[in-house]
């Protein structure tokens, strides 16, 4: 109980009650503004928080991430263009209910349903975290390497489109995060003898790279145009039958969404789709959705709100993210000197509880941001693409040069921003990538100690029942893709051997 | 007459992507020997790499067999419909960009870049000095908010006199 109150008076400070609010501003911006997302944003605003604490810098970046959430489904109700993907679904009941005259009532149980998820998110974290933490404090090595492997092969169901091209995407990103010195011979690694690459490849010049540039290129080359749904903004305060429709839904996605985010892999998108998935499924009347069902709002915001909360867990209790967003937070930890993981909570306990108060007045902050600010933000929808995306490039620009104040780390921006452009345009997701870079020094650490600890032995990773388990569930994952490939490739030949 | 798979190479630009990636896969594997992938007690600095390209070209080398088995699809112009001119002509900025960042300085370069950009970027038609007027002042306040209020360093380049 001290802890909590500790962490409400670290949060409650005025500079870190600013940063979680210019952390929940700039969310909502970058969640109501197609074209650029969370992880975009805080690579882009990373660089900004080396003259803040470690704590005032993850309240921030952390408020960006969750804020995107509540900001993206704006977008997705005005325009039916999903702000971030995990509001892809909002867009086909949120968007109905906008052209049936109900864009207040689908916009304000959005919010209220991400608030209450919110709430109830942080209260999950603040009775997880620290039991699991401790827990996590008896792994070793192999555990460790058990728990990124399980990670790693979880980025199969970050895979929206192709699983094979997730898996490459992570490989490549696993193989980026290797080019260095290595720490044990002192041997260049693939830096080509340029001596800019002897600490590797920045984590910023990554993200910036792939989710910055990579996704204004992508926009400037579509040729959309928005059309607004030109209706009245009113009753943003939900009636008491729209309560009734929306409170199981809040619930059902607010429990999903959490556990879905806590799971390496898991985040906002998965936990969207599965509620409204679940939603559709238990629902007396399942044609309705796709026709303005306010409970294909309310289910969704919800989980992608609670999902993104819960993935702070196995952040701060393991130091493993869950996903490219948390990623890049610890990303910035490690940056700020501080390392996550079960020792986080004994060793800096204000950023361990300070982060998880903070989400409390975060989500407070962003129903003021999301209610009364929403002719603001319909204005900010407005400003011209031509003005938006070039200012993106130069902030991108600014954040890169402002790392080391080198042209050569502004090359290697551009380099993964054309990269990430290719990356989409033959399927290759990015996120899956950042996840592999983030956990390649980990994995190529947890395998070398564990050999280490067992004289060049592999059993190590069976006799250890965490790191076992870890392993066969990760095995388990794959054939379960696996298996149904391989049974439908074999009934596709014996249908042409039929025929 | 050419043979079918050779045809479908042409078509199919997926499947040259399939074997850059290969071609990645055996470099970076070719260079992870070289680094020494020593034993399994004391893994060599190549080891991971190794493996995990190999485990690369295995999957891209699946993909490349399972696209050239399968039917080949009609020609699909992943740049058909798209303003693809306009990505190139903004790498080229940028490009130009850091090579002149450091000899112009940021805001001569920044304001120069800017002008191009937004005159590229999106569909409209752009009133010249609303661009100029634009560019100018992004280039002001960017450099005034981030060098005056956050102490980053930019370089002045022709205009270190001001």
């Amino acid at each position: 109980m001290t802890e909590i109150i500790n962490g409400l008076i670290t949060a409650t400070t005025p500079m870190n009650m600013l940063l979680c609010f210019i952390g929940t501003f700039v969310g909502t911006l970058v969640g109501v503004l197609p074209g650029i997302g969370p992880m975009g944003a805080m690579a882009i605003l990373i660089p900004a928080t080396f003259k803040i604490t470690p704590v005032g810098s993850i309240i921030m970046l952390a408020g960006i991430y969750y804020g995107a959430q509540y900001g993206g489904s704006t977008t997705s109700i005005l325009l039916n263009i999903p702000g971030e993907a995990s509001s892809v679904v909002t867009c086909l009941d949120g968007h109905q209910m906008a052209v049936q005259g109900r864009a207040g009532a689908a916009l304000g149980i959005a919010a209220f349903g991400s608030l209450i998820a919110g709430i109830f998110a942080t209260i999950g974290i603040t009775l997880v975290a620290k039991p699991l933490a401790s827990i996590a404090l008896n792994f070793g090595p192999p555990e460790y390497f058990g728990l990124v492997c399980l990670g790693l092969t979880l980025i199969i169901y970050l895979a929206q489109k192709s699983v094979e091209k997730a898996v490459m995407s992570g490989l490549i990103g696993l193989i980026i995060s290797w080019v260095g010195m290595d720490n044990v011979t002192g041997l260049g690694r693939f830096t080509f003898g340029m001596n800019e690459l002897n600490d590797g490849i920045g984590i910023i010049i990554v993200a910036m790279g792939l989710f910055g540039i990579a996704e204004v290129l992508i926009n400037v080359e579509e040729s959309v145009k928005p059309e607004f749904v030109r209706t009245k903004l009113k009753n943003l305060f939900p009636n008491l039958q729209e309560w009734r429709k929306s409170i199981g839904p809040i619930t059902r996605g607010s429990l999903l969404g959490f556990f879905l985010g806590i799971l390496p892999g898991g985040g906002g998108i998965i936990a969207s789709f599965t509620s409204y998935g679940l939603e559709k499924r238990i629902s007396k009347h399942p044609e309705r959705f796709g026709t303005g069902e306010i409970a294909g709002v309310a289910g969704p915001e919800s989980a992608n709100n609670a999902a993104a909360q819960g993935g702070f867990i196995p952040l701060l209790s393991l130091g493993i993210p869950p996903n490219g967003p948390i990623a890049l937070i610890m990303a910035a930890l490690i940056i700020h000197g501080v390392q996550p993981g079960p020792l986080l909570f004994k060793e800096h306990p204000d950023i361990f509880w300070g982060v998880i108060a903070s989400m409390l007045i975060g989500n407070l902050w962003l129903i003021l941001l999301n209610l009364p600010l929403i002719p603001l933000w319909v204005k900010v929808l407005k400003v011209p693409s031509w003005i938006l995306f070039p200012l993106i490039l130069i902030f991108c620009i600014i954040g890169a040069y402002s790392m080391s104040a080198s042209i050569f780390e502004l090359k290697l921006l551009l380099g993964f921003g054309v990269l990430g452009y290719f990356m989409r345009k033959f399927d290759f997701e990015p996120a899956p990538l950042i996840l592999g870079y983030i956990l390649g020094p980990l994995l190529e650490n947890s395998l070398q100690q564990s050999l280490a600890m067992s004289q060049g032995s592999f059993t190590i990773f069976v006799t250890r029942p965490i790191a076992a388990a870890c392993l066969g569930i990760a095995l388990l994952l794959y054939l379960s893709i696996l298996i149904p490939s391989v049974k439908r490739r074999l009934k596709k030949f014996e249908n042409l051997e039929i025929t | 007459m050419a043979s079918p798979k050779l045809w479908v190479l042409k078509r199919d630009i997926n499947l040259w992507v399939y074997l850059f990636l290969i071609v990645f896969s055996i470099a970076v594997a070719k260079g992870a020997h070289r680094l020494g992938l020593g034993d399994l007690l004391s893994p060599g600095p190549g080891f991971t790499f190794f493996w995990t390209s190999i485990l690369l070209g295995v999957l891209s080398l699946h993909l490349f067999l399972k696209t050239l088995l399968t039917d080949a699809k009609k020609d699909k112009y992943l740049w058909k419909g798209k303003r693809w001119s306009k990505v190139a002509s903004m790498v080229v900025c940028l490009i130009i960009y850091t090579l002149l960042l450091d000899f112009l300085g940021y805001i001569l370069i920044t304001f120069i870049v800017l002008v191009f950009l937004f005159r590229i970027a999106g569909g409209e038609k752009k009133n010249w000095i609303l661009i100029l007027m634009a560019a100018g002042v992004s280039s002001f306040v960017t450099y005034f908010v981030f060098s005056r209020l956050l102490a980053l360093q930019f370089p002045k380049g022709i205009l270190q006199f001001i």
